[in-house]
């Protein structure tokens, strides 16, 4: 994933461009595809989110409060072999976490806040390169 | 026999023969002396403490706990990947310093007591400083002692607090301040006096804000293998203090949020690489005293973990730049780009570094991080919760993208230069396989927590969301380079706060100098026109002419005598 990402950056420069270079549209596309699987992703495992949510904070509270007995976690172990891949579900913390692509639209529209907020900044803190040595 | 000589000694005293091996020899020294200090420390029995009696007073030289343990094996791990990475370095002084210096970390964070914590605090500051100046150029010079004299300040304060604590309390045992036992919490106005000047020393060394910008000052002016050294240590030594004294205290929730968030957008418009690593080291520093604050176990493991995973692959990040600076001569944005091609193996260790910091499941920063992020989720603080996330998608923005997408894709630079040493690719190889291990296989590191944890962090729905985060992150770059707002890489000097004492103090005292003389020069002036005109009026007087220079009759003569005695008789009969 993360090779992905990064390489989606490349460009084109000519003569030596290497294979990322030439190719920043597939990586772009690769990084499109990724970012539906993932919503995808989420969609499948929803239902069964829902479903496991209560159980599942129950345990993770458990955790928190440090009671390390051997009994609960033995529980524990249990539990999540019989409901086979459902307990491994993080639970929800938050209502706003069950909404379908949270994350996704925050992490854009975090990433795009936070580089916005980065240029206004510039017109107050930006001076030359020398301003420290005059 | 050695287990009861504070951890690191083997390091701080080795280092002094290292100028004896010459110029060559000196670094492979360095690695054998941090690999013995290493086998020593790893046969340490558990719980162990020495104490010494000196002045009268018992000194805890020695502890060893859960805590001390996993941040001085950490802190053994960042000398040995440092040292190798720093191998072919023919400069003595370099590595004599950067033995002594983690030598001293490693022995403050096994600290028991405050004065041995001080001792231990002020070396790591006055061995680093030459890791600044070995760099041998006038602003490293300046940069460096602004450096040693903020750290210094900070250890002076340790030592004060101590000296208070000490007359309150008659104890110099250093543990929790406020008496927290793990889960509960204490405000700032519990505070003494004495442990107020202790919180904020920890405050300067571990880059509170406002208090911060020592860091992004003098990190870049490191040497290359220098700031490797200089990034594991110092903060990490104020973030393992910061758990032991004051885990609980609230404040340092939101002080830790503000940490994590302003960085991110310094680091967006910052041109130097190295210091857009260093705007990113405080902004994870951000969310280790984010757990500090909340206090709970789990908060406590994650940041535990998170200072351990975060040590590696920081040191992971500065030694890609490292390499780049040793290669290309800068790791300024506007000059690099297109490397990938001349440097392929650094770009793709500098690429683990990125996803690990960044929280890619499968490496190191996703199992620590996300201990702490679920810490707050645990503890119902949806706001820290909200910052912590914008804080990720920040860390995705700077250290995920930025770092190797300028440095090694981008334009390119037409630079074609050699790939890194193997020195410099050995060190960075075994960086990222930590990063991978830990990631992959993280129980070992959970056991090490200071409580027992059964955290799981790869449930599903937290791998999908976390993917989610970052992805659509990376979407929104590619999206803003697309649409041409991305803002463009400029050679520039951004300021922070270091301009209040590199602009504004000296301009301020420049000001007040100024009007001191002014005043001054108008007192001198009116007072010698007194005194000019006394002395005008003096000589007159006394000339031949004046009345006192003049000749007198004889009968006022006598008429003043006779006053006088008439006077004298008065005043004898009153």
């Amino acid at each position: 994933m993360k090779t992905e990402d990064d390489n989606s950056k490349g460009d084109d420069s000519g003569g030596d461009a290497s294979w990322l270079e030439r190719n920043v549209n597939v990586v772009i596309a690769g990084l499109v595809i990724a970012c539906i699987g993932s919503l995808v992703a989420q969609l499948l495992w929803a239902p069964l989110f829902a479903e496991k949510q209560g159980e599942a904070s129950h345990v993770e509270a458990s955790h928190d409060n440090g009671s390390h007995d051997e009994t609960s976690h033995d529980e524990h172990a249990h539990d999540e072999v019989s409901h086979d891949g459902a307990s491994h579900l993080h639970p929800a913390e938050f209502a706003v976490e069950e909404v379908f692509g949270f994350e996704a639209m925050f992490g854009f529209a975090a990433f795009v806040a936070v580089v916005f907020l980065g240029t206004g900044l510039r017109l107050i803190i930006m001076r030359d390169e020398d301003y420290y040595d005059s | 026999m050695i287990h009861n000589l504070p951890p690191g000694l083997i390091m701080v005293l080795g280092a002094l023969l290292l100028p004896f091996l010459g110029q060559r020899l000196s670094a492979w020294g360095a690695l054998v002396l941090s690999s013995l200090s290493l086998v020593a420390f790893w046969t340490t029995p558990d719980l162990h403490a020495v104490t010494l009696n000196l002045f009268g007073q018992d000194l805890n030289i020695v502890r060893i706990d859960r805590w001390s343990w996993i941040f001085g094996l950490v802190f053994h791990l960042a000398a040995i990947t440092a040292s190798i990475y720093a191998l072919h370095v023919k400069d003595t002084k370099q590595h004599v310093a950067g033995m002594i210096y983690a030598g001293s970390a490693i022995a403050a964070c096994c600290a028991g007591d405050l004065i041995t914590l001080f001792v231990c605090w002020e070396l790591t500051a006055v061995s680093s400083v030459f890791l600044i100046w070995a760099n041998g150029t006038e602003t490293a010079y300046r940069s460096g002692m602004r450096y040693l004299i903020i750290q210094v300040t900070s250890g002076v304060l340790l030592l004060s607090g101590a000296i208070i604590h000490y007359q309150q309390t008659g104890s110099l045992v250093f543990e929790n301040f406020l008496g927290l036992e793990p889960g509960q919490r204490g405000a700032i106005g519990d505070l003494e006096f004495g442990p107020l000047l202790i919180l904020i020393a920890f405050g300067i060394k571990g880059a509170f804000p406002l208090l911060h910008n020592w860091l992004q000052d003098s990190y870049p002016n490191g040497t290359a293998t220098g700031t490797v050294f200089l990034s594991a240590f110092t903060t990490k030594l104020a973030i393992y203090s910061l758990a032991r004294g004051f885990a609980g205290l609230e404040e340092l929730i939101w002080i830790g949020c503000a940490m994590t968030l302003f960085p991110i957008v310094f680091a967006v418009i910052e041109n130097d690489l190295r210091r857009v690593l260093a705007y990113s080291l405080n902004n994870q520093l951000g969310f280790m005293v984010v757990g500090i604050g909340i206090g709970t176990e789990l908060a406590l493991n994650g940041t535990a973990a998170h200072a351990f995973c975060h040590i590696i692959y920081k040191s992971l990040l500065f030694m890609s730049m490292g390499a780049v600076l040793h290669r290309v001569g800068t790791t300024k944005a506007t000059e690099l780009g297109g490397l990938h091609k001349s440097m392929p193996l650094t770009t793709v260790f500098c690429m683990i570094g990125g996803g690990a910091i960044a929280g890619f499941p499968l490496l190191s920063g996703f199992v620590s991080k996300s201990m702490i992020i679920s810490a707050a989720g645990h503890e119902q603080m949806f706001t820290v919760w909200i910052i912590l996330l914008i804080a990720s998608a920040g860390v995705m923005e700077h250290s995920g993208i930025k770092i190797p997408f300028f440095a090694f894709f981008a334009h390119d630079s037409g630079k074609r230069v050699k790939e890194a040493p193997w020195n410099m690719l050995t060190a960075m190889a075994i960086a990222s396989f930590c990063c991978i291990a830990i990631g992959v296989y993280y129980q070992p590191l959970y056991d090490m927590l200071p409580f027992e944890t059964h955290y799981e962090p790869y449930t599903a729905a937290h791998v999908i969301m976390q993917f989610q985060l970052l992805l659509f992150a990376a979407l929104a770059f590619v999206f803003l380079m697309k649409a041409n707002l991305y803002p463009a890489e400029i050679r520039s000097t951004n300021l922070d706060t270091d301009w209040v004492y590199r602009r504004l103090l000296p301009r301020l005292i420049a000001h007040i100098g100024k009007f001191v003389r002014l005043i001054d020069s108008m007192f001198r002036v009116a007072c010698l026109a007194m005194i000019k005109k006394f002395l005008n009026w003096l000589s007159k007087s006394c000339s031949a002419q004046g009345w006192l220079g003049s000749t007198w009759s004889t009968s006022s003569m006598a008429f003043w005598a006779a006053v006088l005695l008439g006077v004298f008789l008065i005043l004898y009969y009153l």
